[in-house]
């Protein structure tokens, strides 16, 4: 494993802890935007792998469903949950106001937490 | 409604400037705009300003105030123009058919655009007019026909905002995308619906392609915030 792709990881990580307790304190927005961060960091690390270190969100969506989204070196559904979490997080948002709930934002902090381990079993495979 | 039928009749007509008049004066219900910005705003001559003004003042959907050598116009408060407000919530930018059979592959060779059917919002001034780009037109079409049989009678519309929908996209802009439901019981559960979906055509085209759910009461109500510029964008493509 890559120094990088451990850095993402334990990032990954931290983000999945803080989406738990903001899922405690109810606050839909920030536990949203921490599932997804895990998410994108999780799909960087996948990435590092193949040499490549995209920063935009859009930028790490495209090239994580390009890299892994139909190769089938990763399971499918993580590209599909990947976008759902940026999808999440921008329905979460405060302007739009939109009727997001607590469980909704709790499946996404658990799937974040399945692509994290399968994550690590990929980068631990693939230095 | 019986009295108002031959006004919904002629608000629901082919009279694309009528439309564009009365989105135009709804949309700012609180002000009054004189005959010659009505007319350079819609972007018609003077003559048919006036004359699609007269038939909805006839109507009862506009009054008329003159004040010194100005007119001006501005909405009813009427029941009625309460109810046309409603229906002309319908995007500019709305699928055409979401109830198509199948799921036809997106080609994603730029094409010329066409015009939007806007309905409400300001019309697009002559010398910059918005059109929405015709990718994002077919990744529309082609969502609304995969959404129709999902949702059923619970899809309300499927709209595109944003950039694309404004025309001023750039080629690597996200196609986005507004489902209205007529109820969201759980937002992940949606998410979760129409996973496949969106993947799919991101991953085919090397775009993003997100949605957001809304549900129809707040889409057709909401007034000012986040909710209601994106639904601005997406009817003044």
């Amino acid at each position: 494993m890559s120094e990088r792709a451990a850095q993402l990881i334990e990032g990954a990580e931290r983000a999945i802890a803080s989406a738990h307790r903001e899922l405690d304190a109810e606050d839909t927005e920030a536990a949203a935007e921490r599932a997804c961060v895990a998410m994108l960091r999780l799909a960087k690390a996948c990435l590092d792998v193949d040499g490549l270190a995209p920063g935009p969100t859009q930028a790490v969506c495209i090239a994580y469903g390009s890299q892994f989204g139909r190769s089938g070196r990763m399971y499918s559904a993580y590209h599909r949950w990947l976008l759902d979490a940026a999808d999440l997080r921008k329905a979460s948002s405060g302007d739009l106001n939109l009727p997001v709930d607590l469980a909704s934002i709790a499946t996404a902090v658990e799937r974040a937490e399945i692509f994290r381990d399968a994550v690590v079993r990929f980068v631990e495979h693939n230095p | 409604m019986t009295e108002n039928a031959a006004a919904v009749d002629m608000v629901m007509g082919k009279s694309s400037i009528r439309r564009r008049i009365l989105a135009l004066l709804i949309a700012e219900p609180d002000q009054r705009l004189h005959l010659r910005e009505i007319q350079r705003r819609v972007g018609t001559s003077p003559g048919t300003a006036s004359r699609e003004l007269a038939l909805l003042v006839a109507a009862g959907l506009v009054e008329r105030e003159a004040e010194g050598h100005q007119v001006y116009f501005r909405p009813t408060s009427s029941p009625f123009a309460t109810m046309v407000r409603t229906l002309l919530l319908v995007p500019a930018v709305q699928a055409p058919d979401h109830a198509a059979n199948g799921v036809a592959p997106v080609d994603a060779t730029p094409e010329p655009a066409r015009p939007p059917r806007t309905i409400r919002g300001s019309a697009p001034a002559r010398t910059n007019p918005r059109r929405p780009d015709a990718l994002g037109l077919r990744v529309l079409s082609r969502l609304a026909a995969g959404l129709g049989p999902l949702y059923a009678e619970r899809l309300a519309g499927v709209f595109l905002y944003g950039a694309r929908a404004r025309g001023d996209a750039q080629p690597d802009a996200d196609v986005e995308i507004v489902v209205v439901l007529n109820t969201i019981d759980r937002y992940g559960d949606e998410l979760e619906r129409t996973s496949a979906a969106f993947a799919g055509i991101s991953l085919e085209l090397g775009l993003i392609v997100s949605r957001v759910f809304v549900s129809e009461a707040a889409w057709q109500s909401e007034i000012e915030g986040r909710l209601s510029v994106m639904r601005s964008e997406a009817m003044s493509g």
